[in-house]
């Protein structure tokens, strides 16, 4: 009974994979603003080499990028020459493009030339709070430990981030968050902190008038844009890629990703820059509301399905050991809470790494499938201790096989609490799917994450608000199946 | 004919039943009698083997019990308790035959035996169809009867059955209980604290006392001649409470 149980399982995450795996380029991009519009860029300027380009836009950090392409979940995907020698390669070497192919050779990864900007990280403070303190440069931080600082959880971790600069710079400064790119802009606007890391492209700068600190230790390494592609993509998609080389400067890639921001529209951006370098953005095809939702539920629809799927499948067998007493009951009980108490985020991210996983629709399966396991296990082993000990007895003396026990009085009895437990996973499972867009899996994260990172609330509701019907609807829809699969006989009140 | 030899049951440093020598008569019925925790439901827990004798052992018609025998034993043993033994998810009627459809037997014969038990035990066949949750405690206790009796058990094992009935039900079944018993000339062994229950159903009463037997014989005998004063404290303390 065992064996074909996995078996099923095994199938269900096969079949999501392969769903994956035609013959269409995959980009990535990191969830930021910029990067979403130089995938929209190239997406644009393979899509006219005759590919089929699929971007999987806000994959999350550097490392999951990396895997990716590494993986070949992504075929490219744009970067930053100080990022790959900080954060990829670890080592000192002098970030020049040239230097950088050498060493992305032997992973199988190319570089294509700079495409025209240096975007570095920088540190910004509104006009009013930096003239009121006097602070120009980064050295004058060291003057004010009083100072609130929100920075990215990537700028946190980063070799080339806060730690080390402070190292470098000898500041003091205690009262450090992690906040979200986007949203450290509009805690910064409205004072509730003082200083935060940016990107010297940000369109934010120029648009609220930030003052830019100066580096004046030259601490930030260089970072000029390019973009990483897989050595064995189809040359031609390579050589549509490289038509992108040295065409950005600074004030361009500023204004692209001010009209990505201002029309919450990265296609938008990309209209942009193809009218302007004469070619009519003819093969632009914005998707209707109707078109992107439809497609959004489904996956999200996917994702939930074959998780929960496969979290009844393991899940209820599961729980029919944990029910008994003694040691592997509570080392399954145990283990299920465990995996419970990983945050998701940190649960994707770990299985992003193991082979055969990697940055893909399967992982979140996966994932959720994990998370979706503890509430049933838990409802069946409760379910199943919970049955009163005269009918154990009775069922033991009528002389009934232990199978024909379970089968016919046990799990009947324990059913209402089963089914309770099926539908708690459903409806966690449809809230914690919105975060399978961080890894490219999309559904209905893809709007929810797109729409924080351009801070607008209408995108976010796009997805959130679907969301919130889906999980009603599921509530609704259990509340039905309990009155088809519920025995009437516990149904029925007594008369 | 059941035969304790030495059988005993603990749980931990809990004494339940002592070491004991017990011969129950067949097809008489045996009445075990004593306050709770006495020992009189160990006794019946040991013979259907949900329990297990921590000394000696148990012996059925000439035959040892052990945990390799069981399920053929149990298969001609018939089992009630005092409520909450039926099935709730399952009507009377299934409830009766869950057994008898896993051995595939007959329908005709299934349907004859259900109708012939109905009548013995007065249980209105019309109400075959309904969850155990819509019928009152005394037609419960006639399903369960009935369940029990389907496979023609040589030996039929009742604890407390008539414990959670109100006194007019109680009147009423335990009437019908002494003509069933009659009837069905089989072995049976009950468990109650109830001196009337004992009177009029037991051929055979076990007086039992923490764990231990202290006197057995035909009810008559108990207030005649008492083996020690227990057994007239007890007899008393139930009259008291009858007459109060």
């Amino acid at each position: 009974m065992k064996t074909p149980t996995i078996a099923m399982v095994v199938a269900l995450l096969l079949a999501a994979c392969a769903a994956d795996a035609s013959e269409v380029i995959v980009l990535g991009s990191k969830k930021f603003t910029e990067s979403f519009v130089l995938s929209e860029l190239a997406k644009r300027s393979v899509e006219e080499a005759g590919f089929h380009v699929e971007h999987r836009q806000g994959m999350g950090g550097t490392i999951i990028l990396w895997e990716a392409l590494r993986q070949g979940s992504i075929a490219a995907y744009p970067d930053y020459t100080g990022t790959i020698q900080e954060e990829i390669l670890k080592r000192p070497i002098a970030p020049s493009v040239r230097a950088l192919r050498q060493q992305l050779a032997q992973y199988g990864v190319g570089v294509t030339e700079e495409l025209g900007f240096n975007n570095t990280y920088a540190l910004v403070m509104t006009r009013v709070r930096a003239n009121q303190l006097s602070i120009q440069k980064i050295s004058d931080l060291s003057k004010h430990p009083e100072l609130r600082l929100g920075l990215t959880h990537e700028f946190l971790g980063r070799r080339d981030g806060w730690g080390p600069l402070q190292g470098r710079y000898g500041s003091k400064i205690l009262n450090v968050r992690g906040v979200d790119h986007t949203l450290g802009y509009l805690a910064l606007l409205n004072g509730e902190i003082d200083v935060k890391d940016a990107y010297t492209t940000d369109a934010k700068i120029d648009e609220n008038d930030l003052v830019v600190l100066v580096d004046d230790l030259r601490f930030f390494p260089l970072y000029r844009a390019v973009f990483l592609f897989r050595l064995d993509a189809p040359p031609r998609a390579i050589q549509a890629l490289r038509r992108l080389e040295g065409t950005l400067d600074e004030a361009r890639m500023v204004h692209l990703n001010k009209i990505a921001e201002l029309t919450k529209d990265y296609s938008s951006a990309a209209d942009s820059y193809f009218k302007q370098i004469g070619q009519v953005g003819n093969f632009s095809r914005s998707e209707s509301f109707e078109h992107r939702l439809a497609r959004w539920t489904v996956r999200h629809l996917i994702l939930v399905g074959l998780s929960l799927a496969a979290a009844i499948v393991v899940g209820i067998p599961l729980g029919i050991y944990a029910s008994r007493e003694g040691f592997i009951s509570e080392i399954i009980l145990g283990l299920t809470g465990l995996i419970q108490t990983v945050p998701s985020l940190a649960l994707l991210a770990l299985l992003v790494p193991i082979p055969f996983l990697g940055i893909r629709p399967a992982t979140a399966i996966v994932a959720l499938f994990l998370y979706g396991l503890l509430p049933i296990v838990r409802n069946t082993a409760t379910g199943l201790r919970n049955i009163p000990p005269q009918i154990r007895d009775a069922a033991e003396v009528l002389g009934l096989k232990p199978r024909i026990r379970l089968l016919k009085i046990f799990l009947p009895l324990a059913s209402p609490s089963i089914l309770a437990g099926i539908k708690t996973s459903a409806i966690i499972n449809i809230g914690s799917a919105t975060l399978a867009a961080l890894i490219g899996a999309g559904g209905l994260g893809e709007p929810i994450i797109s729409g924080l990172n351009l801070n607008d609330k209408t995108t976010i509701l796009e997805g959130a608000i679907p969301a919130a019907v889906m999980a009603i609807a599921a509530q609704g829809l259990f509340s039905i199946l309990d009155r088809f699969i519920i025995p009437r006989g516990l149904q029925l009140r007594p008369a | 004919m059941i035969r304790f030899h030495n059988a005993g049951k603990s749980f931990g440093s809990t004494v339940a039943l002592q070491p004991t020598d017990l011969q129950i008569p067949a097809n008489k019925t045996t009445v075990l009698i004593g306050l709770s925790g006495s020992g009189k439901s160990t006794i019946l827990r040991l013979i259907s083997g949900l329990l297990e004798p921590t000394t000696g052992w148990i012996e059925i018609n000439g035959k040892k019990l052990t945990r390799a025998s069981l399920l053929e034993f149990r298969r001609r043993m018939g089992y009630v308790i005092q409520s909450g033994d039926l099935f709730p998810h399952l009507t009377a009627r299934r409830n009766i035959l869950l057994v008898a459809q896993e051995l595939r037997l007959g329908i005709d014969e299934m349907t004859a035996r259900v109708k012939e038990l109905c009548a013995l035990t007065r249980f209105p066949s019309t109400l075959l169809d309904r969850y155990p949750v819509e019928l009152s405690g005394g037609e419960q206790r006639r399903v369960s009867l009935i369940r029990a009796l389907m496979l023609k058990p040589d030996m039929l094992l009742l604890d407390e059955p008539m414990g959670a009935l109100d006194p007019m039900v109680r009147a009423g079944l335990l009437g019908d209980l002494k003509s069933l018993f009659e009837r069905l000339n089989t072995t049976v062994v009950m468990v109650t604290h109830d001196l009337v229950e004992a009177a009029r159903l037991g051929d055979w009463v076990v007086l039992l006392n923490a764990g231990r037997i202290v006197q057995q014989g035909p009810f008559a005998e108990f207030s005649l001649c008492p083996a020690e004063p227990f057994v007239s404290e007890f007899f008393h303390a139930q009259m008291e409470v009858v007459q109060s």
